[in-house]
């Protein structure tokens, strides 16, 4: 990283102006830096998306190399995680479009840490986790991109709404209601799913 | 008492009522007891749904992300580059804009040539003229209103006087003979003649069928979405009939193989061997089966550093019915599951985390697995010792002797890293700094030296794929394993699901169609000449002329032949 980025104050580096400003002047370390800042919260949102390694990876990568074409346009001062999720959720959905298919139906979460073969926890009830996560990840794939992105934001990354609705580019009273719709859609669908009553 | 919307509750949920709403739905909640089982409902679906939308791929994935975009990055570049120094005819894109544009052009002559009306001479001849101001006054009962209404204007080029009541056709050949007997025509002999008409437009379409050009060059699109070649000889475009009943009759789920027949239709049979797989371990469930120990085999890397691959007990191997995937594989293989021993088991690395996307294969009776997301797969074959070898990109290849007997077997297989194999050549390994200095408002971002790897702008997960099909045909050109050309073909197939209709299209489907080749060359069975027919089809129907398309051509009448 170049000798003229100021640490941030706070202590956790230069901050995202200063990075976005050295990378478009030709930093390229710069830009690593970021990469490095946001991979975690574009994989996370990535995978919400696509609930699929190879292609949460493929996403996820290709976020970064999108930003590192558009960087030159991008407005310092500008907060960057909204820009990114938003080219990631961009690139989800095109790429589902293009194959003409949603998602492959996940299978990772299942094998979160602890929960690999031989950790002795209850059978009978992983599977039922598993068999309600499996029912909630089709029913959340049912839904309207609109509806997955927002969902994804907001229960995933735990955006607030003033975030989103940068991210998305709709008014926050928008993404309340969207937010409400998503969320009764889900349900619907899972009952559907599980039997359940509405 | 009125309750709370959804989109109140919603945001009560999320905290983001303010002031005065906030308080009123606090207020309410307080006293309705059916809006508060509905705030917890909403609240327990989302606890629910985080988990079920989230997975940590764990830091060793992150340590070298931030590389692997330098690395896109880079490769993009350096095809940018190659690209703006090539000739523009160099470039398939360009060479179709301007075919268009000379396309446009040619038809826009031979309209304006064609299109222009010009006005033949006045007919001197008086006996003409005569017949055709006769004609002008007969009724003629078969006379098709298009006629009657053209007939006008072709007489008026010819200088003939215009029908003031009736205007008269040109007749037809066969309409002349009409005229002579008379201008009533019994309805039946019309009918007869319409008939007849009818019927020389049939021979005409049949023989303008029969004289088109061979079509087997012609493709077209199946219903899941990958080119088909049409026109090909029976026996050689359909899949193997015998793939999806059987996948269908023994997947764990009746209904996961209907939905994979239906997305996949009649198409290829590599189409519905992924499909398969990918379905059948949505299904997969552990199940505890007998473990026993398997020696392990010290293994040569490619690279030529011994990796020692473990092979433990397995106290509690997984067996995810891959059922789908392993009749898929027995049909490339012509081999037949009923009677069979089952081998099942996992890959894993030296952390225990599970290796997705190896090659399993049983060298003898060429059969091959792909173990799923948890690492586990299972294989048949017949009961007695076979060799088996399991391959994955940056690991070292394990070979080892197992014994399928008449019950289920199971091994867990620990493949050892091979950091060498990571690195990428001299090519890649010369870059030092990764940017280069390079600022994107240059225009050209990142620079790179050398030519670069066709595959390296690609996503990783096809990188993957063509490394290990690389590493796949290697192995099964120096054993002869047909096993290994099929496993290196599904690979191929699997990394032209993404590169399809991109610059490296053509190339991929050579790989594929060269790899499905030579394991029917191996080993020739129905389904391996179905799938290299139509793998080398579609590539010959691609493909531009050149020695490549030559040979694929030869390959396909050897096939035929």
């Amino acid at each position: 990283m170049s000798q003229a980025l100021r640490r941030n104050p706070s202590g956790g580096g230069p901050d995202d102006a200063e990075l976005v400003r050295a990378a478009q002047g030709g930093d390229a370390p710069a830009f690593t830096e970021i990469v490095r800042r946001y991979q975690h919260s574009v994989h996370r949102v990535a995978w919400a998306l696509t609930r699929n390694d190879g292609d949460a990876d493929d996403v996820a990568q290709e976020t970064f190399v999108r930003a590192w074409r558009a960087l030159g346009r991008f407005r310092v001062g500008e907060p960057l995680y909204p820009w990114l999720a938003r080219i990631a959720t961009n690139l989800a959905f095109s790429m589902f479009r293009s194959r003409k298919r949603r998602p492959e139906t996940p299978l990772e979460p299942l094998l979160e840490a602890g929960r690999q073969w031989g950790v002795e926890d209850d059978p009978a009830e992983r599977v039922a986790a598993g068999e309600r996560s499996q029912h909630l990840q089709r029913a959340f794939a049912e839904l309207k991109p609109e509806h997955q992105t927002i969902l994804a934001l907001r229960v995933v990354e735990e955006q607030s709404y003033e975030a989103i609705a940068e991210t998305l580019g709709v008014p926050i009273g928008t993404v309340m209601s969207r937010l409400s719709r998503a969320r009764a859609e889900l349900k619907t669908r899972l009952a559907a799913r599980t039997g359940e009553g509405t | 008492m009125t309750h709370l919307t959804h989109d109140q509750l919603s945001a009560v949920l999320d905290h983001a009522l303010k002031g005065r709403a906030a308080a009123d739905a606090e207020r309410h909640l307080l006293e309705c007891a059916t809006c508060r089982d509905a705030l917890a409902a909403l609240a327990a679906q989302e606890t629910e749904l985080r988990p079920a939308l989230t997975h940590d791929p764990g830091d060793a994935y992150f340590e070298r992300f931030a590389e692997r975009v330098e690395d896109r990055i880079r490769a993009e570049a350096a095809r940018g580059a190659a690209r703006a120094r090539a000739p523009w005819w160099s470039s398939p894109r360009a060479l179709a804009w301007a075919g268009a544009a000379a396309a446009l052009i040619g038809g826009a002559g031979l309209v304006l040539m064609t299109g222009r009306e010009v006005r033949p001479p006045s007919l001197r001849d008086r006996e003409i003229a005569d017949r055709l101001g006769q004609e002008a006054k007969l009724p003629f009962a078969t006379r098709s209103g298009a006629r009657a209404k053209s007939a006008p204007a072709r007489e008026d080029r010819l200088g003939a006087p215009a029908p003031t009541a009736a205007p008269a056709p040109v007749p037809a050949p066969a309409d002349r003979k009409t005229r002579a007997t008379g201008d009533r025509l019994a309805e039946p002999q019309r009918e007869e003649q319409r008939q007849f008409i009818t019927g020389n437009e049939r021979v005409l379409a049949r023989d303008q069928h029969a004289a088109q050009p061979n079509r087997a060059n012609e493709i077209r699109t199946s219903t899941g979405g990958e080119p088909v070649p049409v026109g090909r000889r029976a026996g050689f475009a359909n899949p193997p009939a015998a793939t999806a009943p059987e996948a269908g009759a023994a997947a764990p789920e009746g209904a996961t193989l209907d939905r994979v027949r239906k997305k996949v239709g009649p198409a290829p049979m590599q189409a519905l061997k992924d499909e398969a797989a990918k379905q059948a371990t949505s299904d997969a469930a552990p199940a505890p089966v007998a473990a026993r120990n398997v020696t392990p085999a010290p293994v040569a890397a490619q690279n030529a550093a011994p990796a020692p691959v473990a092979a433990q007990n397995a106290p509690a191997a997984p067996s995810p019915p891959v059922t789908a995937r392993r009749e898929a594989a027995a049909a490339l293989a012509g081999g037949e599951p009923a009677g069979e021993g089952r081998l099942c088991g996992a890959v894993l690395d030296a952390q225990g985390r599970p290796v997705a996307g190896a090659a399993v294969v049983i060298d003898d009776v060429a059969r091959v697995a792909t173990p799923d997301a948890r690492g586990g797969f299972c294989v048949n074959a017949p009961p007695g010792e076979h060799p088996l070898s399991v391959m994955a990109v940056g690991f070292a290849e394990a070979r080892q002797s197992v014994e399928v007997g008449a019950q289920e077997s199971s091994l867990r297989v620990t493949l050892a890293a091979v950091p060498a194999l990571e690195s990428r050549g001299p090519t890649w390994g010369v870059v030092k700094s990764l940017y280069d200095g390079a600022p994107p408002r240059a225009g050209g971002a990142f620079s790179a030296g050398g030519p670069p790897d066709p595959y390296a702008a690609e996503p990783d997960s096809v990188q993957r794929d063509v490394r290990l099909a690389r590493r796949l045909e290697a192995t099964g050109t120096s054993r002869r394993s047909a096993a290994m050309f099929d496993a290196a073909a599904g690979r191929w197939a699997h990394a032209l699901d993404v590169v399809a209709g991109g610059p490296l299209d053509l190339d991929a489907r050579r790989h594929l169609a060269d790899a499905r080749f030579r394991a029917w060359e191996i080993a020739p069975n129905a389904a391996r000449v179905a799938a290299a027919a139509e793998a080398i089809s579609v590539y010959v129907a691609k493909a531009p002329a050149g020695a490549d398309r030559d040979e694929a051509a030869r390959r396909l009448e050897r096939l035929r032949h």
